[in-house]
């Protein structure tokens, strides 16, 4: 293939990746389905925070002031948005968490590491993995999620008692949509087989 | 419109990854990757892409599964299309879906 060939086609399958994107992005979140807001409320986290500061792990991919700023309102308001949260920051922390780190621990700009949040030191208080992320349900379904908790930090133990959480409706209870449907899928499968081995007899015939 | 229905929607996306798929076995083969070989795996994807979608997006099936799945069935399609071995075929349709699957996610990590 010459050199001038080659970088037109690289050129094109380029183009063709960025046209696609966003079918693909479409196609990832799954037909019928739709983006959802999912907020988590730690109802009660005032009454700890003349001793302590929350925390919520993860946030944002980057330590800074972006999310020390997202922290400290999350600290105010005891409610996050986690529907936006990065899946890939979920993972590299295993989960949702809630930290506790008392006052006295805290860094002078008033944060702390993330690193600490992570694998806390004696003193800081981490909760047990929290409820996963809604991001998409199917497009019949709510367009907002609550999950509630209730706060309680006992014994130098961080306890989460889970008052509320709004589930999804379950696949068995959603009506299917027509694009995903089976026959579609069906009838494509069978005239490809066909088209794919009538083409390789012919070919062979040759 | 069209591109809304179940039909269009689906056609819309068997051409793209058939377009993706083409590029990266293009780059990869050369003068190898024919016409032939271009109409073969339109049908292909049509065999699989369909199908993928409505294990992944209906049935709820794990999106590593449907995707090995995928890599696993156009194996052989794709090996007798390029007159290689099954061997080879499985290697260039991992190459082919793998460069795709990994342009979706890439799409999902960068926009969420």
């Amino acid at each position: 293939m010459k050199r001038g060939s080659r970088r037109q086609l690289l050129i094109a399958g380029f183009g063709a990746c960025l046209v696609s994107a966003p079918s693909l992005k479409a196609d990832i979140l799954s037909p019928g389905s739709k983006r959802v807001s999912h907020k988590m409320k730690f109802e009660n986290i005032k009454e700890y925070e003349k001793n302590y500061k929350f925390f919520f792990l993860p946030l944002t991919r980057d330590e800074g002031l972006e999310w020390l700023k997202a922290q400290e309102e999350f600290g105010k308001s005891g409610v996050i948005s986690v529907s936006g949260i990065n899946p890939v920051a979920v993972a590299v922390t295993k989960g949702f968490f809630l930290v506790a780190v008392p006052r006295s621990m805290l860094d002078p700009d008033g944060g702390v590491s993330i690193e600490k949040l992570r694998q806390p030191p004696a003193g800081i208080l981490k909760s047990e993995r929290l409820v996963g992320q809604i991001r998409a349900v199917d497009v019949s379904d709510e367009d907002e999620f609550w999950t509630i908790y209730h706060v309680k930090i006992v014994d130098g133990k961080l306890q989460t008692g889970l008052i509320r959480h709004d589930e999804p409706k379950r696949r068995d209870q959603v009506k299917s949509n027509s694009f995903g449907s089976g026959g579609l899928a069906l009838i494509s499968a069978i005239t490809a087989a066909g088209a794919i081995w009538s083409r390789f007899v012919v070919r062979s015939e040759a | 419109m069209f591109a809304d229905s179940g039909l269009g929607r689906t056609l819309t996306l068997v051409v793209l990854t058939w377009t993706i798929e083409s590029a990266v076995m293009r780059i990869a083969l050369g003068d190898r990757f024919g016409r032939n070989s271009l109409i073969d795996l339109f049908w292909i994807n049509l065999l699989t892409n369909p199908a993928a979608n409505y294990a992944y997006g209906e049935l709820g099936w794990n999106w590593w599964l449907v995707e090995s799945l995928v890599t696993i069935t156009e194996a052989w399609p794709i090996a007798r299309s390029l007159r290689v071995s099954i061997g080879r075929g499985f290697v260039m349709s991992l190459l082919a879906n793998g460069v795709t699957a990994a342009v979706g996610r890439g799409v999902e990590v960068l926009t969420s």
